[in-house]
């Protein structure tokens, strides 16, 4: 191993160590990150990305494409990712809201113009 | 203490590259999309991390280390990911363990002609061996 010349060492991960040891970092009580913990995490959630991105592609409605609405299902659905629910909202149509609220039995106070265009938004307060 | 709010989060490109390694060639994955991917990928770094430090602290120690993280993935219902995250412990401590056989390799050579150089004065001194 002495004798060969290894231009760059083969990486071991790809996301960056010192953002994903920042991020750690910022956790609440969190005091040290050995070696090797940091290390998993990266590789985990290489692996985490990897399998939010199949899944998300398996409900892809149009093939070649891969959508936020598709992401946002497949977290919908699988109960290991309800940690990201609220990041990733389900979007819907302000007339679909507008009948959810009805079927709740309440009315929406709005200023409309004339008529409502089928506008995507989110259902949650988050930006 | 992070900085700036992209401090906090992870690159979209390297999480997108690593994304489109699981699916077939040529998908295109639209802009919010790249960043749910992001974002959801930096907050289960927090969330993994929470997990991992609880189990942490549950033995008394103030470092998380790799079985901590390992456990986490059971408890967080990541399962699926345990196996390969052992494959990947097993690999990273044997590249550990060459790094320092490596320095400790060096240091003896460093210190094997430094020893040589010693006794050859010595020689010079003592001129009966």
């Amino acid at each position: 191993m002495a004798g060969k010349k290894d231009t760059r060492q083969k990486k071991l991960v790809k996301l960056p160590e010192s953002r994903v040891k920042t991020i750690m970092k910022s956790s609440p009580k969190v005091i040290n990150i050995g070696k090797e913990a940091l290390f998993l995490v990266n590789v985990a959630t290489e692996m985490f990305i990897q399998h939010l991105a199949k899944s998300a592609y398996s409900i892809a409605k149009k093939k070649g494409e891969l959508h936020y609405t598709d992401i946002a299902e497949s977290v919908e659905r699988n109960a290991n990712m309800s940690f990201v629910k609220e990041l990733i909202p389900r979007t819907t149509t302000w007339s679909k809201y507008r009948e959810l609220m009805a079927a709740k039995g309440l009315t929406i106070e709005y200023e409309s113009s004339e008529e409502e265009s089928d506008e995507t938004g989110s259902t949650s307060s988050q930006e | 203490m992070a900085q700036s709010f992209d401090d906090l989060n992870l690159p979209n490109a390297v999480v997108t590259r690593i994304a489109k390694e699981v699916l077939p060639e040529n998908v295109s994955i639209g802009k919010e999309a790249r960043t749910a991917l992001a974002k959801a990928a930096s907050v289960f770094v927090l969330y993994i991390t929470s997990a991992s430090n609880a189990l942490a602290t549950k033995n008394n120690r103030k470092t998380i280390n790799g079985l901590d993280v390992i456990e986490a993935m059971h408890e967080t219902d990541f399962h699926m990911f345990v196996e390969h995250l052992k494959e990947n412990l097993e690999y990273f401590k044997k590249i550990q363990q060459e790094k320092k056989d490596a320095v400790v390799k060096q240091k003896l050579q460093k210190d094997g002609e430094s020893n040589c150089a010693a006794s050859n004065d010595n020689a010079d001194e003592n001129d009966i061996q």
